[in-house]
């Protein structure tokens, strides 16, 4: 068991090629608009030189795919995975609709358990989850 | 500003918090008219959907007037009378350019926490957890809506606020079960809950041609209501077998479409309901799919399932047998409500559809927990519980139309 969930771990972060995970978001427009949007070649620049992106197509008029990787793991200021889906859900989301929805700010400083729990993954939730 | 706040499970107080404020451009603030309780707050309060954080404002259900407006807001203008859609909608992603606005790509704020759950994240919601985007609720003074070009409705003067509250969700969730459970000319439907969202489906089933419409509840004021002003046929579930009755009515065939709109604390006669009352308990499994079941089992061989009720997690004992040897059509969703509303406020308009009825009980933001309470254990012939900010506690005005008498179509 010690060694098979770090294997599975791994295998769920890695391509068929072994190279590290495409995080791949579809945006609602055509490739040309979405390559001639300064907004995902800044974005990608911020996130550093280990960061590789590829637009394709999406079937059926859906738009263009936007995949993106970090192709040395482990590089000295390589944005993780978080910082990935969190920038191309951002990307996504400014092409689409001009901007990125902010939630409305907390009520209240008052802590509880609870609350901790549920402020500890919201701050995470941005970039968590599938993509 | 006032608001009803959640503070634990099962506690709510009204307290001051901050006004809303203009956070992204394409924001109007909207001064809240109505805001009306609904079931699915319930799951929230009881903690079955553990994402709520103390000071958490409910409420998503709502119209009101425009009082602030966004530098990108092109549709509205401070001043207009919106009702506006409880799922927040971004307009522009391919689920919204689809009609499916409950699952906008780009208004959930913390896409992973359901993505995580569902497998994909839905959009997000008013009121309804940080699960759902954090947004604050309408139980206010004031709301800030996000994409509000796409989200809130101009009410037409013909149609008072009391009728319109009810497009924000009810009605068009209502709407919904209905035309995508595929209701034909000719069908025999059947509703499961006689509260205000099963109440609109039976009244939509009926608009799109239903022959015959049964509602099922077992609360005498509802069943009367939901007689009265829908215009369908009722079964009081406690007092006969649900499944013989429909049976009997529909020559030995079962309903061509079945419409659940009860959700996960659903009740029942039966002894099922005490399972699942106990392994709800006991976190064994998280909803009560009650009525989803009598519903498979009630349904014509190749018909359909409607899920309209909210569901928040896993449930056990589902009937799948039944749906592939029947072969049915199970479908659910959360209201697409763009996709309806300003059709629906012209049929309310027109008199088609009656609302109105529906608010048994007016409170003030001051007597939130008291509106939960009475909504929530069905007193006083309780329906629906609706704030009303200008309101102060104690009040003398009529406290609810429905109870009065007036305002009936």
């Amino acid at each position: 068991m010690a060694k098979t969930v770090p294997k599975m771990l791994a295998a769920r972060r890695a391509t068929p090629h072994g190279d590290a995970t495409w995080l791949v978001v579809t945006v609602n427009a055509t490739p040309d608009v979405v390559t001639a949007d300064q907004r995902l070649s800044d974005a990608v620049a911020d996130l550093g030189t280990a960061v590789e992106t590829r637009l394709t197509p999406a079937p059926g008029g859906r738009g263009t795919e936007i995949a993106a990787r970090v192709q040395r793991t482990g590089t000295a200021g390589a944005p993780s995975a978080n910082d990935l889906r969190l920038v191309l859900r951002q990307v996504k989301s400014q092409i689409e609709t001009g901007e990125v929805v902010r939630p409305d700010p907390p009520t209240t400083g008052r802590r509880t358990p609870g609350g901790a729990l549920v402020r500890a993954a919201t701050r995470r939730a941005g970039g968590e989850g599938r993509l | 500003m006032k608001a009803v706040c959640w503070q634990g499970v099962n506690k709510l107080s009204t307290e001051t918090v901050p006004d809303p404020e203009i956070r992204n451009d394409q924001d109007v603030i909207v001064k809240v008219g109505l805001s009306t309780t609904c079931g699915s707050d319930l799951h929230l309060i009881g903690g079955y959907i553990p994402a709520m954080e103390a000071g958490d404002v409910l409420g998503h259900e709502f119209l009101g007037e425009v009082v602030e407006v966004g530098p990108g807001v092109g549709r509205h203008k401070v001043g207009d009378r919106v009702v506006v859609a409880s799922f927040i909608g971004c307009g522009r992603c391919w689920y919204c350019e689809n009609d499916l606005w409950s699952l906008c790509d780009n208004t959930n704020t913390n896409p992973g926490i359901t993505s995580v759950a569902y497998g994909y994240e839905p959009g997000g919601i008013f009121g309804y957890s940080h699960a759902m985007g954090g947004f604050r609720g309408s139980h206010a003074e004031y709301i800030r809506v996000p994409f509000a070009d796409y989200g809130a409705f101009p009410v037409p003067p013909e149609v008072d606020d009391h009728s319109a509250l009810f497009v924000s969700d009810s009605v068009p969730t209502g709407w919904m079960g209905a035309d995508l459970g595929g209701v034909r000319p000719g069908d025999v439907v059947a509703v499961w809950g006689c509260g205000a969202v099963g109440q609109m489906a039976a009244r939509a089933a009926i608009l799109l041609g239903a022959e015959r419409v049964f509602s099922i509840d077992r609360i005498p004021e509802r069943l009367a209501m939901t007689e009265r002003h829908i215009g369908s046929e009722v079964i009081d579930y406690s007092s006969t077998d649900v499944g013989a009755e429909l049976r009997e009515h529909t020559g030995g065939r079962g309903p061509d479409v079945c419409i659940e709109a009860v959700g996960m604390e659903a009740h029942s006669a039966g002894p099922h309901h005490v399972y699942d009352q106990v392994k709800q308990q006991l976190r064994l499994q998280s909803d009560r799919p009650t009525a989803v079941r009598e519903a498979i089992h009630a349904c014509r061989k190749g018909g359909t399932v409607f899920v309209l009720g909210v569901f928040g997690g896993l449930v056990d004992k589902f009937p799948l047998g039944a749906v592939i040897n029947k072969g049915l059509t199970v479908r659910g969703a959360q209201q697409h409500g763009q996709r309806y509303i300003p059709m629906l406020l012209d049929r309310i308009a027109g008199g088609e559809i009656s609302t109105r009825h529906l608010v048994t009980h007016e409170l003030s933001l001051d007597e939130g927990a008291k509106g939960y309470e009475l909504f929530k254990h069905k007193e006083d012939g309780c329906v629906r519980a609706v704030f009303d900010p200008s309101r102060v506690a104690g009040d003398p005005r009529a406290t609810g139309v429905g109870r009065s008498g007036t305002g009936y179509a």
